[in-house]
């Protein structure tokens, strides 16, 4: 599965407002409820902050990928928020986290889902892609951007 | 259906390597921790101990990764993502890769779901 088929223009933010782990969770959580996707969005927020006490999904490089599966959330639901300001993310590397993808799933699509958390941490383990979509000014630049990537 | 095989010798690439199979939504993988065969023969065997100097600087354990494949085509997006994270197999160094055919298999029931 790709990247672009489970990211729509409405779950991207190209200015995320929070500034700590909660708010931005809470914020790509209201996101992905744009998807009508999702069932029980306080739900979804309780299983991603629950994801995120076993470990970060700070992953560095300015990047996090928050991810749960959880009931309620119908299909894959993918959602991508920047952050001009970065975040305290508690990221492995102690840096800001500029770059969020947020991952949600029904839990009977495990494979899918973990197919997906590698897909999106092999494409922006290039520096240049995560500089290219930070600098993106439109949702629709960055969903190009990423179908072009698929297509490499 | 195939086993894809592959000899890592450069065991940091294991998760890279892992990450990847779980990409191409192949989760049944084994891992299996192995020793070169010079190095058990330089140390286990007298008459082969002079093997010890010729396999200085080279990797003397290795991981070796089993995992059964639906599709051949599976194995070719395999090492194109391979590619894409320059990741050589070619480089004795590295490792290598091989698949055999599968004929018979006797695989547990999935876990319900529900």
């Amino acid at each position: 599965m790709n990247l672009s088929e489970i990211l729509s223009e409405q779950c991207i933010s190209l200015n995320i407002q929070g500034r700590t782990k909660p708010e931005v969770i809470q914020e790509m959580a209201a996101l992905a409820t744009q998807s009508d996707k999702i069932g029980d969005e306080e739900a979804l927020v309780e299983a991603l902050m629950a994801r995120e006490k076993i470990q970060t999904t700070g992953i560095g490089h300015g990047m996090a990928i928050p991810h749960a599966t959880a009931e309620g959330v119908r299909g894959l639901v993918l959602c991508l928020g920047i952050s001009r300001k970065g975040i305290d993310f508690e990221s492995l590397d102690g840096k800001p986290v500029n770059l969020i993808f947020m991952l949600a799933g029904e839990p009977r699509l495990q494979t899918s889902f973990l197919s997906i958390l590698s897909k999106i941490s092999r494409f922006f383990r290039k520096s240049s892609f995560r500089e290219e979509v930070h600098k993106a000014r439109s949702a629709q630049e960055i969903i190009e951007m990423i179908e072009a990537r698929e297509e490499e | 259906m195939l086993l894809l095989v592959i000899v890592l010798n450069q065991e940091e690439l294991l998760d890279d390597i892992l990450a990847e199979l779980v990409e191409l939504e192949i989760t049944n993988a084994t891992v299996i921790e192995g020793v070169a065969m010079e190095r058990v023969l330089a140390k286990d065997v007298p008459i082969f101990a002079g093997l010890l100097k010729s396999t200085r600087g080279s990797r003397a354990y290795n991981k070796n990764i089993f995992a059964l494949i639906p599709q051949k085509e599976i194995v070719q997006r395999f090492l194109d993502i391979l590619q894409d994270l320059d990741i050589d197999l070619t480089d004795p160094s590295i490792g290598s890769l091989f698949t055999v055919p599968v004929d018979f298999m006797l695989s547990p029931r999935k876990a319900s779901t529900s």
